[in-house]
């Protein structure tokens, strides 16, 4: 604790700690001195040590793990290690798009007005453009309209599933490092039983 | 032996200081990520992704933050992903639609987490913004200090009393909502 005097919102953002037996004493004594003349801070104590047994509860109520799991996970893992096998996904660097881009991608496939036959279809069309083409239709559709939906699913799902188109992408929404960038579901996330049914429903246009 | 000692002997070729640095850690990976899914077979994909990034990451540690930092930050943020994805499932009604084939129907304990996923405290730790969320998961059930947790996040320890607190709040007006007062 500084030697400041505390505003009433510092002493607030000390309820949560207090309820639940988490701060340390001096702070503990400064709050107490707090809530002998502050009513608000009072009840919203009240509230929290409510909230606070209601967390515990639910806590030590249920959270079940199979039997043997916690033995069984490092084995697990060296088996999948040494068999270079069930690798989650997600290790790709094209993966690591901005979380409003997954946003819009999203919306985009929702929002798709022309729709190809099936989803083999929409696969080849998307092979056969060129990447610089497959971005700037998806960049241009972001631009022009409202929510980032976008003209045609082909070059959607072909920006993504190309590394080159996505790394474009990137450039283009000005992220300078992947760093802290959140991996996107892309459509080869979503796995080929998914993605037809995300075509059919785009067919018929179930979230439009 | 220390996790650094153990991080050494690694890097100089002796594959048992991974598992024993696995073993130590393995079930606080596992907790917090299952606070962040709230669901067995989801935070079991996350450990098993965490533990893939630490084998990966590891002969590139740097002894600056402490192998727990590291791998906590490693959890949280492969959970915050996970729940991303989740989040997309969710809204395209995927998991809705695939229930009926999925094994994960078929497992033992559903029963039970079906139970935890009616959970209202449940239910209001997963609306919590990521942020929020994160800081609540470290400091509520892994009861970690705010120094700790600002060095996980890569973050100063100034907002994370308030990322708490406002945590905490959240939970207790969706709470109060749910109950109609």
């Amino acid at each position: 604790m500084s030697n400041e005097p505390m505003d009433h919102k510092e002493f607030e953002h000390l309820l949560a700690d207090y309820a639940s037996g988490m701060l340390d004493q001096s702070g503990s004594d400064l709050l107490r001195a707090h809530l002998d003349h502050c009513a608000v801070c009072g009840e919203r104590l009240q509230s929290f040590r409510q909230v606070m047994l209601e967390l515990r509860a639910a806590k030590e109520g249920g959270q079940g793990v199979p039997a043997g799991y916690f033995e069984n996970l490092v084995p697990r893992f060296r088996a999948s290690l040494s068999g270079q096998k069930d690798r989650p996904s997600g290790s790709g660097w094209f993966q690591l798009v901005p979380p409003f881009a997954a946003a819009i991608v999203v919306i985009g496939l929702i929002g798709t007005q022309q729709f190809p036959p099936d989803s083999d279809g929409l696969r080849s069309l998307a092979a056969e453009m060129e990447v610089s083409e497959i971005t700037d239709a998806y960049l241009s559709e972001i631009e022009q309209q409202p929510m980032g939906s976008i003209g045609a699913a082909e070059a959607l799902a072909g920006s993504l599933r190309r590394e080159a188109a996505s790394r474009q992408l990137l450039e283009q929404f000005g992220e300078s490092s992947l760093e802290d960038l959140a991996p996107l579901i892309t459509v080869d996330d979503l796995g080929s039983d998914e993605l037809d049914v995300l075509l059919q429903r785009l067919k018929t246009r179930t979230y439009l | 032996m220390t996790d650094l000692e153990l991080v050494d002997r690694f890097r100089n070729g002796e594959e048992s200081a991974f598992n024993e640095l696995a073993l130590r850690y393995k079930e606080r990976i596992y907790w917090t990520a299952r606070r962040f899914v709230n669901d067995h077979q989801d935070a079991d994909d996350i450990v098993q992704e965490v533990l893939w990034k630490a084998y990966e990451g590891l002969r590139n540690f740097r002894s600056d933050s402490g192998v727990f930092t590291w791998l906590y930050r490693i959890a949280v943020n492969t959970s915050l992903n996970a729940v991303r994805k989740k989040r997309v499932r969710e809204f395209l009604h995927f998991d809705e639609l695939f229930e009926s084939d999925s094994p994960e129907s078929e497992r033992p304990d559903e029963a039970l987490e079906k139970e935890e996923e009616r959970s209202l405290i449940d239910q209001a730790v997963q609306r919590l913004p990521e942020k929020q969320k994160a800081v609540f998961v470290l400091r509520h059930y892994e009861q970690l200090s705010y120094e700790e947790i600002a060095a996980i996040l890569k973050t100063s320890v100034g907002g994370l009393k308030a990322n708490y607190f406002h945590a905490v709040k959240k939970i207790e007006e969706y709470v109060k909502r749910a109950h109609g007062s």
